[in-house]
């Protein structure tokens, strides 16, 4: 087994942990999500207004017109 | 429906896989009552369902199949001179990005243009998204796997196997897109993640690799030209204005979480082209020793050398990971064109307050209609990797200047600059393009167009790929010229959902 066979290991154990931890965590957020906990929690904090128009990005003083 | 190395065991799992995508569709039809939510989950994404989505859907077939046919005949530059240098631009994404646009409340590209630049700038920054979302390439890749694997029509295959990706994308918008990209995104790493080791075994490692194939294909950067891999890291820019990158930071809960999504899926996307790159130079070692039929065509390398190695039942879900490769792309980019038609089109331009529910009405419209200009130009166009470069080509030369104005630029910034910057980007796109075809040659080992030419006794080359160095540039120039004209715009007092 030479160097490229480690680093191919390596991959392939961090691609395959990475996939199943960040489902695990998925499955646990999207219940939430799904089951109306976290969206009434969100409500609360919400910065979302869909009915306004979003601020501009930034303006300078000097050029307002 | 004859491959010598699949068993029934394997197109069951396909046909359950491909059932569990409508059903998910199906379930979550109920739960996306508002425009908000069909098109941007209600901003409620955490990181994990980012993670999944946007690893997904940049990792199409042009990944699975391009980066794997380049380390299959050139080594492991396919991984350092081709793929890793444009992570370097999907980090600064990462970290300069989804802060900025997150913060800033939007819902589309083209709509950070209409409120610093005015309805037209809006207009035409929908028409360009409209444009490179078309998903023409993902649904001609889909009908190519299945001539290759199953042998069925590719025309039908990307008929039927595109429709899974259309009928979920309508019935569920971005939650449907999302939560199928998670299994989609599972089902690719963790499939391709156990059949490189296997095949590794298979064909004796990397040291079998070493005597198969010639020792270039170890060295880091190959013989390719520094243009070029520069060439090849500059695509990676397209990510910087990518509607459906923009999207999913909309969507994201906080900054935030878009932020460690962005970082989290660049170990992800460098762990998933080291396995690309080393399947394919396994099987290059493969072909060499006798165990892959030796007129393996290098774009099928991988494909065969990964079923191959895995036993039943795995080779059917691998196969799934790769059909999932290509709809997680055509779902994604429908759903932004539709998107861009209903929010970025019809919405400034109808003459009444549009309602939420016409909105999704529109959208929907959008993405049946984006779907099926994509199946059309996938079997009008001979080169459809051409149309792709294209497509991305225009979109980076027209909208980056002056979405990274809005985002980075506190001065000036008039609507001439941006509608100047826009006409100028596009022209040269078109002009570059027209000059390389007509003054080029084909190179058949690079699959591009290559303009050679002398200049005082020197000799030059401009390749295809160097487009960007061209037109990004023309669209600066017209964006500093279009900035003496005029005074920053002003938006008017109107609501989102009305005129």
């Amino acid at each position: 087994m030479n160097g490229w066979d480690l680093f191919t290991w390596f991959n392939s154990v961090l691609l395959a942990g990475a996939a199943v931890a960040i489902f695990f965590f998925f499955l646990k957020d999207v219940g939430g999500i799904f089951l109306g906990q976290g969206r009434e929690r969100d409500r609360g904090q919400a910065d979302a207004q869909p009915d306004v128009d979003p601020p501009i990005l930034d303006r300078s003083d000097s050029d307002r017109s | 429906m004859d491959h010598p190395y699949l068993s029934w065991i394997d197109y069951a799992v396909l046909g359950v896989y491909l059932l569990g995508m409508l059903g998910v569709g199906y379930y979550i039809m109920r739960k996306v009552p508002s425009f908000e939510e069909f098109l941007i989950a209600g901003r409620s994404m955490t990181t994990p369902i980012l993670v999944c989505t946007l690893a997904s859907t940049y990792y199409g077939l042009d990944v699975l199949f391009g980066t794997s046919e380049m380390s299959f005949n050139n080594g492991v530059v396919a991984f350092f001179g081709y793929s890793q240098l444009s992570l370097g631009i999907y980090f600064f994404a990462a970290i300069a990005l989804s802060e900025k646009l997150r913060a800033a409340k939007f819902r589309s590209l083209p709509e950070i243009l209409e409120r610093h630049y005015g309805l037209k700038a809006g207009i035409l920054g929908g028409l360009v998204s409209l444009f490179y979302s078309l998903p023409a390439l993902a649904l001609f890749g889909l009908g190519r796997l299945c001539e290759v694997v199953f042998g069925f029509d590719a025309r039908l295959g990307a008929l039927a196997l595109g429709g899974v990706a259309l009928l979920y994308t309508l019935w569920g918008g971005l939650w449907a897109v999302a939560i199928t990209d998670t299994i989609q995104f599972v089902l690719m790493c963790v499939t391709l993640a156990i059949a490189i080791p296997l095949l590794m075994a298979n064909i004796g490692g990397f040291e079998a690799v070493a005597s198969a194939v010639p020792v270039g294909h170890f060295a880091i950067f190959g013989d390719m030209p520094i243009w070029l891999m520069l060439a090849y890291a500059a695509t990676g820019i397209s990510i910087l204005v990518d509607p459906g990158f923009y999207q999913r930071v909309f969507a994201a809960k906080t900054a935030r979480q878009a932020r460690n999504a962005m970082l989290l899926s660049l170990l992800i996307w460098f762990a998933y082209d080291w396995l690309v790159v080393a399947g394919g130079m396994l099987a290059a070692a493969g072909v060499a020793a006798g165990i892959l039929p030796a007129k393996l065509h290098s774009n099928d390398a991988l494909l065969t050398a990964v079923v191959y190695a895995l036993p039943a039942g795995l080779a059917g879900l691998f196969l799934a990971g790769v059909l999932a490769t290509a709809m997680s792309t055509i779902d994604s980019y429908s759903l932004v064109a539709g998107a861009n038609l209903s929010y970025d089109l019809y919405r400034p331009l109808a003459r009444h307050p549009v309602t939420d529910r016409e909105l999704v009405r529109m959208t929907k419209l959008g993405i049946v209609l984006s779907w099926t200009l994509g199946y059309a130009l996938a079997y009008a166009f001979d080169k459809l990797m051409a149309l792709w470069v294209f497509q991305a080509t225009a979109l980076t030369s027209t909208v980056l200047v002056p979405i990274f104005a809005c985002l980075f630029w506190k001065g000036k910034k008039t609507p001439t600059a941006c509608l100047l910057s826009i006409v100028l980007g596009l022209g040269s796109v078109i002009a570059f393009y027209f000059a390389i075809k007509h003054f080029g040659e084909p190179n058949e080992i690079y699959g591009t167009y290559i303009w050679s030419f002398s200049l005082w006794g020197s000799g030059y080359e401009i390749w295809q790929e160097y487009s960007l160095f061209f037109t990004l540039p023309m669209s600066a120039i017209g964006f500093l010229i279009g900035n003496c004209f005029g005074s920053n715009y002003v938006p008017s007092e109107r609501g989102v959902t009305g005129r």
